[in-house]
């Protein structure tokens, strides 16, 4: 999708109060016109670990239910014993598993190199509707 | 017609919806409590109220969910909205198109776009709702506001059902004529005709994309609308010529420099004892934590006329524009309040009815 506006040149927090100058940790003083705002950067690391623990022991518990789903297939006669270990990807198959990885790696790690750009700008010029 | 939806988006979009309603209900519960906590006496000033919410960790992270959650449903890769559309752009584009032209050879007051249209700066300047490029930027940008409204008001799992409880609220009489104010991809006017099917229906919008996403939407479901691009402030319309002028949350998009020339052409193209009508989140008076809440929205998701909004004598300037019965009051059924058991709920939104008369 393209970009409304170009960026200006003359960066803004919008977390500084531009009346007082004070930056405040959350709440937003004016538009998003130039640099993303950080709104965590007082989150306890705990409380960002506790997140990323609750969330392993989610994928932990998908991939159990997984385990448990093959085995009960295998002792069925569903599918043969290794089925799913033994499954190779061939082909196009091969070639779209590939970049479901890479896709998937992306939307993961693409949070941790994500810039200040704001995905959607507000041309400053709104400040004379303000 | 719809772009193709995969296992993994719906499953990731009913998640993202999953998220939103925590953040506007358990979170605030606990966002409450520990505000109270931070300051066991009231707060009068909004502006004390925000300083104390600003140094708690669920306030910083309600922020940064509001903000990014919407990042999330539009902008991931893969499974974000505009990412499943552009992988379809071709066909998508082709089928509306295809509907668009048909319907303009066919019957040419069904559909009336005007390429030239300029747009007002205050629109021309604001990615409402973080959607990147707005609702006129890309040929597909009225399907993704369609797509993105289903978690709009996380609540309602029926993102029609808003539309149904303003339709409710309204007088209930014999409106042959309506216009759908900011009609968009069509939802309110398609729920409108199921509830009023003699009842001629009329759209008008400045984005192009989002009308021929409403012309395909009418056609699929063999309704005849009068859609057409227009900036709402210079209408084409006859004077006196609705019974029904509504709108959905629209007033909050409108910066106060065009409020009134808006609302006197809407009060023009009434019928005398004409209504204009609709619903609009506002400031819950004395409520110091929801106005505090309820004004990151502004900055947060990029609904940037909030501000000046809040302040808008809105009663004064619709008497002011020609209307003669001019009500505003608390719109009981949207205002959800976050219930936790053994305490009193929190009133963590508010909304009124308009209904102006001419």
């Amino acid at each position: 999708m393209s970009k409304m506006t170009s960026p200006p040149a003359t960066p803004s927090d919008p977390l500084v109060d531009p009346t007082t100058g004070k930056r405040f940790n959350a709440a937003l003083q004016g538009p998003v016109t130039h640099i993303e705002p950080d709104f965590l950067h007082k989150l306890p690391m705990d409380n960002a670990v506790g997140a990323i623990m609750a969330l392993t022991a989610e994928v932990w518990m998908l991939r159990e239910r997984l385990a448990a789903l093959e085995a009960e297939l295998e002792s069925r006669k569903v599918l043969p014993a290794g089925a799913v270990e033994n499954h190779q990807d061939v082909g196009a198959a091969a070639e779209a598993r590939a970049a479901d990885l890479a896709a998937y790696t992306e939307r993961v790690m693409g949070e941790l190199t994500r810039n200040r750009e704001p995905v959607s700008h507000i041309d400053p010029a709104v400040q004379k509707f303000l | 017609m719809n772009a193709t939806e995969s296992r993994d988006f719906r499953s990731y979009h009913a998640f993202l919806r999953a998220a939103r309603n925590f953040m506007e209900g358990p979170l605030v519960g606990q966002l409450h409590d520990s505000y109270e906590r931070a300051h066991p006496a009231p707060q009068s000033d909004w502006r004390a109220a925000e300083a104390t919410l600003d140094e708690l960790n669920e306030f910083q992270f309600y922020c940064w969910a509001y903000r990014n959650l919407q990042r999330f449903k539009y902008h991931r890769p893969t499974l974000g909205i505009f990412a499943t559309l552009e992988r379809e752009r071709e066909r998508l584009e082709q089928a509306l198109d295809a509907a668009a032209a048909e319907t303009m050879a066919s019957d040419p007051a069904a559909l009336r776009l005007n390429p030239s249209l300029p747009l007002p700066d205050y629109f021309r300047y604001v990615p409402f709702h973080q959607h990147t490029g707005g609702v006129t930027g890309d040929s597909l940008a009225g399907l993704a506001y369609e797509i993105g409204r289903r978690t709009t008001v996380p609540a309602h799992a029926d993102p029609n059902g808003i539309y149904r409880i303003l339709f409710d609220a309204l007088p209930q009489r014999d409106y042959a004529r309506v216009l759908d104010w900011g009609v968009g991809h069509g939802a309110a006017l398609i729920t409108w005709q199921q509830r009023q099917p003699q009842a001629e229906c009329h759209g008008v919008d400045l984005s192009a994309p989002c009308l021929k996403v409403a012309n395909l939407r009418a056609r699929e479901r063999g309704m005849r609308f009068l859609l057409s691009q227009q900036d709402l402030e210079h209408l084409d319309y006859p004077d006196a010529h609705f019974d029904l002028v509504f709108f959905n949350f629209m007033l909050h998009e409108l910066p106060p420099a065009h409020t009134p020339a808006l609302l006197a052409e809407a009060a023009r193209i009434l019928k005398p004892g004409g209504l204009f009508a609709g619903h609009e989140f506002h400031l819950r008076p004395g409520d110091a934590f929801q106005n505090v809440l309820q004004r990151t929205h502004a900055w947060t998701n990029n609904e940037t006329y909030s501000t000046p909004w809040y302040s808008t004598p809105i009663g004064e300037w619709a008497r002011a524009a020609g209307f003669s019965k001019v009500s505003i009051t608390p719109f009981e059924r949207l205002n959800r309040s976050v219930k936790r058991p053994g305490k009193a709920p929190i009133n963590a939104n508010h909304w009124n009815l308009y209904l102006f008369e001419k």
